[in-house]
């Protein structure tokens, strides 16, 4: 089991939760509106994707309140940003193999 | 911009997301992250500019009635700076290694160098307050370059 393949994590290996991973690992605390706008997808959609990353130990939500306002706040856990960083180097080193369809190879 | 996913097949037989269409999805969700933290640069500036104004004024806080305007604006500004930093969508990384230097060099002018070398000297406070200020513009330039 050479292949690089081999070394994807399955549960960011979808474009939505690698670029929520990605976005995460710009910042030490990112809140969920921004996540939102930033990876243009709906509220239920990224509330589940955050539900499975969080399962599994790669990131922490936290609620709080700014003046009547709630907010909730996502940062990745040293797992998560390990498992992007390990995962990002993957994709870069099967980027280098890949036939693309489009070419017609 | 919406990235667009393309489907590739590796040499492997793997199919799926491009990886290179990720990779740049992935790109633009981080930089569109750390531009929204540039929000801490201009906090920053405010406050230095904060700095050089406050000191640029100590000369003139003579009588009761400046004091009070003074300490009462001292409150307003950090609880108008503390509203601001909260209602941020992104919580920027900082040290915060300029607050130990900040607090120094203000008690230094404040209760020491300024009142017994430079009493009522606006040009001197103005210049202690660039001083003053340098570490939070360090500080504002360091983010700067990070956040680009």
């Amino acid at each position: 089991m050479t292949h690089p393949r081999h070394r994807l994590d399955e549960l960011i290996h979808t474009p939505v939760r690698f670029s929520l991973m990605a976005a995460l690992a710009a910042a030490p605390q990112v809140e969920f509106r921004l996540l939102r706008d930033t990876l243009e997808t709906s509220d239920s959609l990224l509330s589940k994707h955050i539900g499975v990353l969080e399962e599994a130990g790669y990131l922490t939500v936290q609620k709080g309140h700014v003046g009547k306002r709630s907010r909730t706040w996502l940062a990745l856990t040293e797992r998560g940003r390990s498992a992007f960083e390990a995962h990002y180097a993957t994709l870069r080193t099967i980027g280098g193999h890949a036939v693309d369809t489009d070419s017609g190879a | 911009m919406v990235v667009k996913y393309k489907t590739m097949v590796h040499e492997s037989g793997l199919a799926g997301p491009d990886p290179g269409s990720m990779l740049s999805a992935a790109d633009v969700a981080g930089a569109r992250v750390r531009r929204a933290g540039r929000w801490y640069v201009l906090w920053l500036a405010v406050f230095a500019l904060y700095t050089v104004a406050e000191l640029a004024t100590v000369p003139f806080w003579h009588g009761g009635r400046v004091g009070v305007f003074a300490a009462l604006g001292i409150v307003v500004f950090v609880y108008a700076m503390h509203a601001w930093a909260a209602r941020q969508r992104v919580r920027v990384a900082t040290g915060n290694w300029w607050v130990a230097p900040w607090i120094v060099l203000n008690l230094a002018v404040l209760l020491l160098v300024g009142p017994r070398l430079f009493p009522g000297q606006v040009g001197w406070y103005a210049v202690a307050g660039f001083v003053n200020a340098a570490p939070v513009l360090i500080e504002a330039v360091r983010v700067w370059r990070k956040s680009r």
